[in-house]
């Protein structure tokens, strides 16, 4: 069979590993924007504060996480369901053209003289896109809206096509409540994803009509607040929802470690479940309270996915109760779990300073939506590196690449909590250097740095890892039905599927 | 040998048993049609809650049109159903036909969304309301262009390859219209028309 080209293939694993590395890309380009902004601020000249904001926030938002946890999906999600392509493989291939095009435009925006510079966005008075209205109708910031609006519909592409693929493609015998934990979370916050997302680029199509036809839904007071109202529809699930991903990534990784079925499964998805819905609800905080937007991102309508997610990683402990096997995985899921709970600790502390808890949810709110889900990540892709390149990443780099986005986040959130106690309410325009923020902001900057270091190092555990093949079922003690492909997998994926009685078809004593 | 068809080349296990991946396509869609319709209804109320006058002084929007529009597009989704349920029974005659007038029934509706955009006497740079009213048009018209489009690869599917008509791209065209209805009823301009006290 000949190779097929980058673009005309149809092959999920291909296409998966593509949306992984261009992901990581964008990361380093958006974390390199967050660095310079505090490295700035560390020097008290705030010049392209707005500028560098803008390019991080667009980059994280549309190109960034949930496009990175797709990736992982779109590779790993047909093994798991027995299939040996997705239910419509070209639509991910030209889902993949568009994102790469929509970053490419984003990038060049900020080629062009003035750069698009919206400001904040979360914390602006109009969130984004909203704040985007504010801009010049420049080419700069022409290219910006519509990359992030390629980059929109692309992620609606990309998760209508995984959620067909495990409604449709499922092998005989895989019910929906015997489906892997992690497809699971993909079909749960999939769906979460696929509606959410089209609110965002209705947003992003008001902005274009006020640039480009003379509206005005952006530019009163009472079409701000109503758009404050209508984004977060959007915005509050897609900024929660990939840490569903890591509940069904990690119930995955523990059920690998102890090779037997899951007494609490009902709960285990019940619960992932719940966290998808719940982070819908959060909405409910600013839509029923008109100045609730401007006020912390956390609010107390986040207790119930952190219960939803805390009730997972109970089931996670139950099971653990009948001994485990250690996988690479394992310690990088631990980590990532304390990322969450650093994330949790700011979050409590925000809740209680309604004075300065500005600063802290902000952090809190970017350790939530970025440094926690690029942790359980880094779980996922050492989790399933045999079925990726076909070898397992070697324990020591495992552990260290997880320890540094780990301590990456920890020194994140510490100059975040730091600069809320020393009375700092805003953010990096409003830090005095002469009160030693400074220093904070550079904290700040060697927490990215870490986190980025951390990737790198999986990086280099990727090509040890090509070296050091393994067998299908790498870590001996895998149940679902991934571990039957061989790794890499072929490219039809299975030659036979094994016969499909419960959740874990490859638990000992299971029909094979 | 296409790349699709290589995949599935071998001996990977023939297609497993399920709903049509093209009808799950089909709900997610019009899910997320659903959700942004919602979002230009929560803002519209939240404009209402917080304007002294509402609607603007200025305005003098018709709702006749507005229940027309929501006429039109109620009648369309008993001529998608007419389809589906021609389609389940195998009769490939009268889905065609169904289609074709569910499509004909999409085109009256984008004909009176384009005449009521234009005699509205407000547009997207007038004030809020009228950047609500025009973007919730323009949402559902794009939509319903979507619609026709889905409609006529059924049809195309159904008539060109004389595939049974029980084909599931029949069935998912129509599930898509039916949401496509439900986005419309939901939206602010169609409720504005049932509920204005006028």
């Amino acid at each position: 069979m000949a190779r097929e080209s980058l673009l005309s293939t149809a092959d999920h694993k291909r296409l998966g590993r593509m949306q992984i590395v261009l992901s990581l890309a964008l990361l380093a380009v958006a974390g390199s924007a967050g660095i310079f902004i505090r490295l700035q601020a560390a020097g008290g000249s705030i010049d392209h504060f707005d500028a560098m904001t803008s390019l991080h926030d667009a980059l994280v938002g549309v190109f960034v996480v949930i496009p990175l946890w797709l990736g992982i999906a779109t590779a790993i999600v047909p093994l798991q369901l027995g299939t040996s392509r997705l239910a419509f493989p070209k639509a991910s291939s030209f889902a993949l053209a568009l994102y790469t095009g929509g970053a490419a435009l984003v990038v060049a925006a900020y080629t062009k003289t003035p750069a698009p510079s919206s400001g904040r966005t979360v914390f602006d008075g109009v969130p984004l896109p909203g704040s985007l209205a504010k801009l010049a109708d420049t080419k700069g910031a022409d290219l910006l809206v519509l990359g992030m609006i390629l980059g929109a519909v692309a992620t609606v592409l990309m998760t209508v096509n995984l959620v067909a693929t495990i409604s449709a493609r499922r092998a005989h015998g895989l019910t929906i409540g015997r489906l892997p934990y992690f497809s699971w979370s993909v079909l749960a916050a999939g769906i979460g994803i696929a509606i959410a997302t089209p609110v965002f680029i209705g947003g992003l199509a008001l902005v274009w009509i006020d640039q480009h036809f003379g509206g005005s839904f952006f530019t009163s007071s009472a079409a701000n607040a109503l758009w404050t109202h209508a984004v977060w529809l959007g915005g509050r699930p897609e900024a929660l929802l990939p840490a569903a991903f890591l509940l069904g990534t990690g119930s995955d990784i523990i059920s690998t470690a102890t090779g037997k079925p899951n007494q609490l499964d009902v709960v285990t998805r019940g619960a992932i479940g719940a966290f998808v819905t719940f982070s819908f609800l959060t909405w409910t905080a600013s839509a029923s309270d008109a100045g609730a937007f401007l006020a912390p991102f956390v609010n107390p309508a986040l207790a119930l996915p952190a219960l939803a997610a805390g009730v997972v990683v109970l089931s996670w402990l139950a099971q653990l109760r009948g001994g485990l096997k250690p996988v690479p995985a394992l310690v990088p899921l631990v980590l990532a779990l304390g990322v969450g709970v650093l994330g949790l600790v700011d979050g409590l502390i925000a809740l209680t300073n309604d004075d300065r808890g500005a600063i802290w949810s902000q952090h809190s709110l970017t350790l939530f939506a970025v440094f926690l889900p690029l942790a359980g990540a880094v779980a996922a892709l050492i989790h399933w590196a045999p079925k990726l390149v076909g070898g397992s990443v070697p324990l020591p780099l495992a552990g260290l690449s997880s320890l540094a986005v780990f301590v990456g986040s920890a020194l994140y959130i510490l100059s975040g909590a730091l600069l809320g106690a020393d009375g700092s309410a805003d953010y990096a325009p409003a830090w005095s250097t002469a009160d030693g923020h400074g220093g904070l902001a550079t904290l700040g900057a060697l927490g990215i740095i870490a986190a980025a270091g951390g990737v790198v190092i999986l990086a280099v555990g990727f090509v040890a890892a090509r070296a050091k093949t393994v067998g299908a079922n790498a870590y001996g003690n895998g149940t679902t039905l991934e571990w039957a492909a061989a790794s890499p997998p072929v490219p039809h994926n299975f030659d036979s599927v094994p016969d499909v009685t419960s959740a874990t078809p490859l638990a000992a004593g299971a029909a094979s | 040998m296409t790349a699709v068809a290589s995949l599935e080349s071998g001996q990977a296990p023939a297609r497993p048993a399920g709903p049509s991946a093209v009808v799950v396509a089909a709900y997610v869609a019009g899910g997320g049609l659903i959700m942004a319709s919602v979002a230009l209804l929560a803002g519209f109320y939240n404009l209402r809650h917080g304007s002294a006058v509402f609607p603007p002084k200025e305005v003098d929007f018709d709702e006749y049109l507005s229940v027309m529009l929501s006429a039109t597009l109620l009648l369309s989704g008993g001529l998608a159903a007419w389809a589906a349920q021609a389609a389940t029974a195998g009769n490939r005659r009268q889905a065609i036909g169904a289609l074709v007038l569910t499509g004909v029934m999409g085109l009256a509706f984008l004909n009176l969304a384009w005449y009521t955009g234009s005699h509205v006497g407000f547009g997207p740079s007038s004030h809020p309301f009228g950047a609500v009213v025009i973007s919730s048009l323009a949402l559902t018209a794009a939509a319903v262009i979507a619609g026709i489009a889905f409609l006529a690869v059924a049809l195309l599917r159904t008539q060109l390859r004389a595939e049974k008509a029980s084909d599931a791209t029949i069935s998912a065209a129509a599930r898509f219209w039916f949401l496509i209805i439900v986005a419309w009823m939901v939206s602010p301009v169609a409720l504005y028309g049932l509920m204005s006290p006028r």
